[in-house]
């Protein structure tokens, strides 16, 4: 009997240990979490930075000093480069390791590691685009270059330096809630984040759409739903600029496409992924300076995309948003001159078709030979699950992401993708360089070891220069090439060569006194190369150049409050349509209708948060749009709806086009017709809307700008409802989760430089950081905070809230 | 007097002990206080539901108090309570609950063998 009490009793205690130590029904261990010596409560922090005012870390090798300002901006002075970058990578992973291990886990196609087999398709797509086949490459490549390579080592010391330092208890929350432990940094995870980038920036196409709606639809309706480019654009490098070199030309040869269908697609990167910049010389200033702006419009998230870091060593000053996860400054400037990023869209991606000899897939056609394949199994470990092994198959273009084990079903369909993201490159020298850049010939010099994603590099200088490259790895295409799924067996229809350097885009000092971009075309058609993409932006850079030519005497306030321009080029070019149908039924309108109505009348198109007008057109123009192409959603294959830019242009000057008419009525309608049953249904819409939500249905509510964590289900450690106004397609282009993930503006004079900058998020990464998501306020407000840059930095300036000093541990050695 | 040392013995070890070691050996510790210091099992468990839970739930309250909720906060809105204090509550049930079991756990262990002497007692 006693026994017996004893068994009962342990075999309870054991229950609970093992209760409360593991997830149970997909809940976090609770024992695990909730103990207050090593559970969340640990996570809880009383100042905006708890750290040691002295560590003593494994390989340093001299001391090293972090000031930390009032943003937790640490300010790093290291004696030489390598100490530098150490102390960047520690400072990194201290706010941001939780982050920068995820986003590589998600890139690495190793998220079933944490999630279990509901990732598990993820998983392969992201394996299926040879992400890390082309990290491992990249790798190599940077092995053959010491310094670079010495620098990406030291960064990846400093990050392990401090995993190695931490306990259960000082792990970052996620990891307690996820039930799992952070592995040791790699120089190969900072470049696969580069190839993370790129994931992001551009993987994108439309290859297979483009396939399936030609052989739906024909040549000339797929011209008219998709056409290439419009009268009027207004380019990165503006019209006019001319074109002096030789170009390498490819002649169009007699080909023929395959005619295959698709059903799905692996998840495209978010078109609305883009950025503005932008930047006037002395001769448009009030004061004769040169400014600068920059901002990245990315996913909304918490931790954010960028960490803040200032670093300076003997060979570095320079201050700017880096990436958690890669040493150096992304988009920043020095005392010389500053530079940022816009995304250069461009069709990098190509689908080839391939052919096997038999279903051993050792052997493919290419011409009249057969080639040989190499397999790589790949072996995703499932948390509480079994193993899964995908064998992808890799022909001399890349993998073969598509095929009878993934997205079709057929035998048949096997595409091999080719994408510039696989070729072996060292683009870490190019920040290397970039960094230290004092002149617009270093920072040519220093872009020059850039591949990709491809981006519109913007400059300006201390000494007046302004300018703009788009920047790269392009293959040189003939027209057409790659817009649809090529034949794989043709060599013909392979990229031959890639553009020189010297014959990409530029624009420097150009006469109208700015440079812009926000990923619109690169440039007129002069051009001589073929520079296809399907993405591009219509609106932003329209804004942005209308503002600039007319604007004089400009100040760095003028340019901040263009960066938050609200101006809705959308409305402004179709609304006058769609209000003209509805006045011609005005009779009909109810009372609510009529009032609807008369806000939209009376709105000068401007998206700011509190007005209501921007809520009503955007509902207005999310039911237009669908009845407008609703040919599309009884079609079986892969499709992409034309973009709002064509949608109007069809809508204004081809109102008989067969596609304006609804298809499951018996009559023939009008555009007014679309207008009017949109705006119908529409203002259904919105009664719904205000009885879930609010009477009042002000533009930041509707939209619900949200800031979200990485881990969605955690919603207490996102933030929504952001009081912003803007919208994608607008300069302040903060939709419900993209926008400005970091808005910089930089005056650049003969004396120096001078920077403010501002991000929807906070440099700790800690939800239990009394400083977590504080700078997401002023983002929203339009405050930026100047930035403090100065060569020396003194311990007791009253901007600097702690001091630390980094040793080498001398017991280590 | 017995289960007074019990209490301050499992509270010195759930506050120093699950600092070095993982959370879940605070039982540990337990079921050998309740060996060595052994009594009636309701005793037992009381004493070690008290001890454990009592110091569990000060820290847990201590940081939170210092950290102005700051985390806790956020955490309640996952779980079906809206009050921090239920957190601190928890906390402190669940370092109850590993003491409490734990400890009588040890008890009863060492009551398997009281009962083989006592037997042997009363028999010779």
């Amino acid at each position: 009997m006693k026994v017996f009490r004893f068994a009962f009793f342990l075999a309870i205690t054991i229950a609970l240990i093992l209760i409360l130590n593991n997830p149970f029904q997909g809940n976090p261990p609770l024992g695990k979490l909730l103990n207050p010596h090593q559970g969340f409560w640990q996570n809880a922090e009383k100042e905006a930075i708890t750290i040691p005012e002295e560590l003593n870390l494994p390989g340093l090798k001299e001391d090293v000093t972090i000031r930390f300002d009032e943003q937790v901006i640490p300010h790093i002075f290291a004696k030489n480069d390598e100490d530098l970058f150490y102390a960047q990578g520690y400072i990194t992973a201290f706010h941001r390791l939780w982050q920068m291990e995820f986003q590589l886990l998600s890139t690495a196609g190793r998220l079933s590691e944490v999630f279990g087999d509901r990732a598990l398709d993820y998983d392969r797509g992201k394996r299926r685009s040879g992400l890390t086949y082309g990290a491992q490459r990249g790798l190599e490549e940077l092995k053959k270059d010491p310094e670079a390579f010495r620098m990406l080592q030291a960064y990846t010391n400093g990050v392990n330096a401090y995993i190695s330092g931490l306990s259960y208890a000082d792990l970052p929350i996620e990891y307690k809630f996820l039930d799992y432990e952070p592995e040791p940094w790699t120089v190969f995870k900072c470049v696969l984040l580069m190839k993370e980038m790129s994931d992001q920036l551009s993987r994108g196409e439309r290859d297979l759409q483009n396939t399936n709606a030609l052989k739906l639809w024909g040549q000339e309706v797929f011209d008219l739903l998709y056409p290439e480019t419009h009268p009027g654009l207004d380019p990165v490098v503006p019209v006019g600029t001319s074109f002096d070199f030789e170009p390498i030309l490819v002649d169009k040869p007699d080909v023929t496409f395959p005619q295959i269908f698709t059903q799905q697609k692996i998840e495209e990167p978010d078109e609305r992924n883009g950025s503005n910049s932008f930047i006037v010389n002395g001769q448009k200033t009030a004061d004769g300076s040169v400014i600068f702006t920059n901002e990245p419009d990315l996913a909304l998230n918490l931790p954010s995309i960028w960490y803040l870091a200032h670093l300076n060593s003997p060979s570095y000053n320079t201050i700017g948003g880096s990436l958690p996860g890669a040493p150096g400054i992304v988009i920043g400037f020095n005392d010389s001159i500053a530079w940022g990023d816009t995304n250069a869209k461009r069709d990098l991606v190509d689908w080839y078709h391939i052919e096997f000899r038999d279903d051993r897939r050792e052997e493919y056609r290419y011409d009249n030979k057969w080639l040989k394949t190499q397999k790589i199994v790949e072996e995703i470990t499932v948390k509480n699950g079994q193993t899964f092994y995908d064998t992808i198959v890799y022909t001399h273009y890349g993998p073969v992401t598509y095929d009878r084990n993934f997205q079709v079903n057929s035998e048949k369909i096997n595409l091999a993708m080719r994408w510039t993201a696989h070729d072996a490159s060292k683009d870490f020298k190019a920040f290397m360089l970039l960094n230290k850049a004092n002149n617009y010939d270093d920072f040519k010099e220093a872009y020059s070891y850039y591949t990709g994603p491809p981006q519109n590099v913007s400059f300006a200088s201390a000494s007046g220069d302004i300018a703009i490259r788009i920047s790269g790895k392009f293959p040189v295409k003939w027209e057409g090439q790659g817009k649809f799924i090529m034949d794989g067996r043709d060599s013909r229809q392979e990229w031959k060569t890639f553009m020189p350097y010297e014959h990409i885009y530029e624009s420097f000092n150009p006469p109208r006194n700015f440079v812009s971009s926000a990923n619109q075309h690169p440039g007129d058609s002069t051009y001589p190369y073929y520079d296809y993409d399907a993405t591009f932006e219509y609106y932003r850079n329209r804004r942005i150049n209308d503002r600039l030519k007319v604007m004089t005497n400009i100040t760095v306030k003028d340019m901040m409050e263009l960066q938050h321009d609200n101006f809705n080029y959308i409305a402004s070019e179709i609304l006058p349509s769609m209000l003209d149908s509805l006045n011609r039924d005005s009779l009909s309108l109810s009372q609510s209708d009529k009032v609807l109505f008369e806000q939209l009348n009376t709105w000068d198109y401007f998206n700011h948060p509190d007005e209501q007008a921007p809520s009503v057109f955007e509902l207005w123009w999310d039911h237009l749009y669908p009845i407008v192409w609703d040919e599309y959603e009884s079609q079986e294959v892969s499709l992409a709806r034309p973009n709002s830019y064509n949608t109007i242009y069809l809508l204004k000057n081809n109102p008989t086009f067969s596609f304006i008419d609804i298809q499951s009525t018996n009559v023939i309608e009008t555009t007014g017709d679309l207008y009017r049953k949109a705006f119908y249904e529409a203002s259904q819409a919105l009664q719904e809307w205000k009885t879930d939500n609010s009477e009042d249905y002000a533009w930041y509510k509707f939209k619900n700008t949200t800031i979200q964590h990485l881990l969605p289900p955690l919603t207490p450690f996102s933030v929504s409802g952001v009081p912003i106004g803007g919208n994608h397609n607008i300069v302040n282009a903060a939709s419900g989760r993209h926008g400005p993930s970091w808005r910089m503006v930089v005056q650049l004079t003969e004396k120096g430089t001078k920077g403010w900058g501002v991000y929807p998020g906070s440099q700790s990464g800690n939800p239990g950081n009394p400083d977590y998501a504080h700078m997401i306020d002023d983002w929203a407000s339009g405050n930026y905070y100047e930035l403090l840059f100065e060569p020396e930095i003194s311990a007791d300036d009253k901007r600097i809230i702690k001091n630390i000093k980094l040793s080498p541990d001398s017991s280590a050695n | 007097m017995k289960i007074l040392l019990r209490i301050i013995l499992i509270g010195l070890v759930a506050y120093f002990v699950p600092y070095v070691l993982p959370w879940w050996t605070l039982a540990f510790f337990a079921m050998i206080i309740g060996f060595v210091i052994s009594g009636h099992a309701l005793n037992s468990f009381i004493s070690g539901f008290l001890g454990g839970g009592a110091v569990w739930l000060v820290l847990a309250w201590m940081i939170d108090n210092e950290t102005q909720s700051v985390l806790s906060n956020r955490i309640v809105q996952l779980f079906p309570v809206n009050e921090v204090i239920y957190l601190i509550i928890a906390t402190g049930l669940i370092g109850g609950l590993i003491s409490g079991f734990g400890m009588v756990t040890g008890t009863s262990f060492r009551q398997i063998f009281i009962k083989k002497k006592s037997r042997s007692l009363y028999s010779s």
